[in-house]
């Protein structure tokens, strides 16, 4: 289990991160989510002990992470950047990785090698972004830690290159129990692959949810009625937003879909739609309800 | 393998839940046919592992499929009195009864409705 309590980390005068407090369940994939700036890499860093906080703990499984070879053993970290790669190969990078990780598998490795046919013998400062990318990946993924930290997980790779390293991942999920972090700006991504988000907004930790529970637990409903009506008709319903247009009412409530349909049956309705929300509207309208404006979020 | 177009706002695992009940109940997955296994499954739609879980728990608690230890899920054999079959059939009800009144509002008439009915069952025939 992945824990932090009111941690805070600042660069100079900038507050990376303001009083953060979290935990991952094991065997989650968790999906952390934030405009660029909002303190997402600060936040993976700090996990994966490469920076030390200010205040505040930093736990893996009950124990510190910074300066502790234990703990740092078992999680892997895949950097937004790759550069401090660049002079090796891919053979000598694994060969390196092999000196520090118990676990790495040869045969993990070898297997997934087979199937992005990356080559061995050429400096990484050659490869393309992507193959950079499904370089790290494949090291991580044979490393056969307990925890796979991704910063911008997806990040210049081509869809069917996606999909291979989600495979590479639902394997190390199923066989190794592996707890999968990544940050992303692309909400599909963490929609279909997350079983839990944070989302990070200028250094806060805005809010953290399990998605089946956001997903089923909000409602956008269009109903019209043939006669007038107010917000107040609606007191007994948990609203995040209501939208009157004359006769027509747009509302976005929390709640069980039946019971919020008997509230408003009580007020005869001529039409009653329940629509599909996105992922990116429920999250729009949980932080205009915490008082924060979304825009810019998951901005590229 | 289950192909369903993942909506946002919807729990996956009650999208993948309503896809795999469709197929039993339709007869489309026969009795004791074999379920592909959470891994498969879980790749194939390149979602969460955990997530195929909490569909596959979800059918063999409403009697819909049943598993064998190191073996994997199995489809069911579903009689008129099991229990899935009647919460299903409430919850087509249900949700037949919520068109039919916007229907109805919209003008539609009764005998309109009733008639689609029967060239529906026509058809099926």
């Amino acid at each position: 289990m992945i824990e932090t309590k009111n941690v805070t980390k600042t660069f100079d005068s900038f507050t990376a991160l303001d009083n953060v407090s979290l935990s991952i369940p094991k065997g989650t994939a968790y999906g952390l989510i934030g405009s660029n700036g909002a303190g997402k890499s600060t936040l993976l860093r700090l996990l994966s002990g490469v920076y030390k906080a200010e205040s505040g703990q930093v736990h893996i499984d009950g124990e510190n992470v910074y300066d502790n070879a234990k703990v740092k053993a078992r999680v892997f970290f895949i950097n937004d950047e790759t550069v401090q790669y660049n002079s090796y190969t891919l053979k000598e990078l694994k060969n390196y990785y092999k000196l520090f990780y118990d676990n790495f598998s040869e045969d993990i490795f070898n297997k997934l090698h087979a199937t992005l046919k990356l080559p061995m013998t050429k400096k990484i400062s050659s490869f393309s972004k992507g193959m950079k990318r499904q370089a790290a990946v494949i090291c991580g993924i044979a490393c056969k830690t307990d925890y796979l930290l991704l910063d911008e997980a997806f990040d210049g790779l081509d869809p069917t290159m996606r999909i291979i390293v989600k495979k590479m991942l639902v394997d190390a999920m199923i066989d190794n129990d592996l707890t999968v972090l990544l940050s992303s700006h692309n909400l599909k991504e963490i929609n279909e692959f997350c079983d839990r988000a944070g989302l990070i907004h200028q250094g806060k930790f805005v809010f953290d949810r399990e998605l089946d529970n956001i997903k089923g637990n909000i409602h956008k409903i269009q109903t019209a009625f043939d006669k007038p009506i107010t917000k107040e008709d609606f007191a007994d319903i948990d609203i995040l937003h209501i939208d009157i247009t004359g006769s027509i009412v747009y509302i976005i409530a929390r709640g069980d879909a039946g019971e919020l349909r008997s509230k408003i049956d009580k007020h005869n309705p001529k039409i009653y739609d329940i629509l599909p929300l996105t992922l990116e509207e429920i999250f729009v309208y949980e932080m205009e309800v915490l008082g924060y404006d979304y825009s810019g979020v998951t901005g590229e | 393998m289950f192909s369903i177009n993942i909506q946002g706002g919807k729990p996956i695992y009650e999208q993948l839940y309503t896809r795999i009940s469709e197929l039993i109940l339709s007869g489309s997955m026969a009795p004791d046919e074999k379920l592909p296994p959470i891994r498969e499954v879980a790749k194939d739609m390149g979602i969460n592992p955990n997530t195929v879980q909490k569909t596959y728990q979800l059918l063999e608690q409403n009697g819909l499929i049943y598993s064998v230890p190191a073996k994997g899920s199995y489809v069911c054999k579903l009689t008129e009195e099991s229990d899935a079959l009647a919460s299903l059939r409430k919850k087509s009800i249900t949700q037949f009864k919520e068109s039919a009144i916007n229907a109805i509002n919209h003008g539609v008439s009764a005998k309109t409705l009733h008639e689609e009915i029967d060239s529906i069952k026509e058809k099926q025939q």
